[in-house]
């Protein structure tokens, strides 16, 4: 049997914890939503996400001018046991998410790029942009 | 008024241990390293930290209630790690208690264990290490062994505070913080603090099992690192990557 290691402890602590914080997760399903984080600059929307264990081939990325949905296979089913209440052993073999954006896009210019698990979709922002004159 | 309780159930013979602080927050580097070493030391539960400003959570492990914020030692070395985020309202007891607990341990070192975070990490194969030190015994020590020297800039939450205070007191503590992932769990950005640990202090811990559950933690701490997140945004953690304004 495998020793159950300090890090056991917190994945149990873990599980208590986000029920208070809005679920991540889908067990019906077995679908996680993955950490992603969103940064903006004056001309484009930078999207990072976390997708451990996945292929570059099994990302589906789909784009409208104000949303990224990405949905990604895992290449191996994640089994946590005993999570929540009450206590069973689950697996979860999937990412899925879709990301509002707060600025309009040009989603057909996106380019992402996928490297040690780190997906980057830099999107270019929708720009009009009129002259002002001074008088 | 605060109250915070630390309490331990050991007999130190130790007169100066190591000390070392592990924390969640950028990247959950200090956490995953400092849960690593004391794994791989195999130090055992010997305390936990209870304050009213720490939020209601318990684990519960083979049937036992357990403190989230523990204290684990083997007698040489002790570590003190945080399950959660610290909140903004507890950061100045718990960092100020922590000192008044450390200097009643003597240390011969207190190590704290982080990471900063960097623009295009998943660019950067080795992530770097740098150091900053509360006094002149302890800069010795990271000059000694080469590590880059934080020169300017900021250090928020906890660490900074445990920093200051022990610079204040003439503690000997140094924080070592890796290039991270801001809001992503960073292994990775662990294996370089558990190399550097290594280098600076002659330890000898392998690597390769941080390295090999590297993606499964990434996983299973994303929930921590979610919450983590949201900690960091009050704490304005993203000041780090900005320059002070001083005058040089």
């Amino acid at each position: 049997m495998r020793r159950r290691t300090i890090f056991d402890d917190l994945y149990s602590m873990m599980s208590e914890m986000e029920m208070d914080m809005g679920l991540s997760w889908n067990l019906a399903d077995g679908c996680m939503e993955p950490l992603v984080y969103v940064d903006e600059t004056d001309s484009e929307v930078i999207v990072t996400a976390d997708l451990p264990c996945v292929g570059k081939r099994d990302i589906k990325l789909n784009a409208t001018e104000n949303s990224l949905e990405l949905e990604a296979k895992a290449k191996k089913p994640f089994k946590f046991e005993r999570w929540g209440f009450p206590q069973k052993t689950c697996c979860f073999d999937s990412f899925k998410k879709v990301v509002n954006l707060r600025s309009r896009t040009e989603p057909k210019k996106a380019k992402a790029t996928f490297k040690k698990g780190i997906l980057k979709v830099v999107i270019p922002k929708v720009r009009t942009k009129y002259r002002i004159e001074i008088k | 008024m605060v109250e915070v309780k630390i309490t331990e159930s050991y007999d130190y013979k130790e007169k100066n241990p190591m000390v070392i602080l592990g924390f969640p927050e950028v990247g959950l580097v200090g956490l995953i390293s400092s849960m690593y070493l004391v794994d791989s030391l195999k130090l055992s539960e010997i305390g936990f930290v209870e304050s009213d400003v720490l939020p209601p959570v318990i684990a519960v492990h083979k049937k036992k209630p357990l403190d989230p914020v523990r204290i684990y030692s083997n007698g040489p070395v002790i570590a003190l790690l945080s399950e959660i985020p610290v909140p903004v309202e507890a950061i100045y007891p718990i960092s100020m208690s922590i000192v008044d607990w450390l200097e009643k341990k003597n240390p011969e070192i207190v190590i704290m264990l982080g990471g900063f975070p960097v623009q295009n990490r998943e660019q950067i194969e080795t992530p770097k290490v740098t150091g900053a030190a509360s006094n002149e015994r302890s800069m010795k020590i990271l000059t000694a062994k080469k590590v880059d020297i934080l020169e300017e800039g900021f250090i928020i939450g906890t660490y900074g505070l445990v920093l200051k205070e022990c610079s204040r007191r003439n503690i000997p503590a140094v924080y070592l913080m890796a290039e991270s992932h801001y809001g992503i769990p960073d292994p990775e950005a662990a294996v370089s603090i558990v190399n550097a640990l290594n280098k600076i202090f002659d330890m000898k811990i392998d690597v390769k099992s941080l390295i090999k559950q590297g993606e499964e933690l990434r996983v299973k701490t994303r929930d921590l690192m979610r919450r983590t997140q949201e900690s960091m945004k009050e704490v304005q953690k993203i000041q780090e990557q900005e320059l002070p304004a001083m005058y040089g």
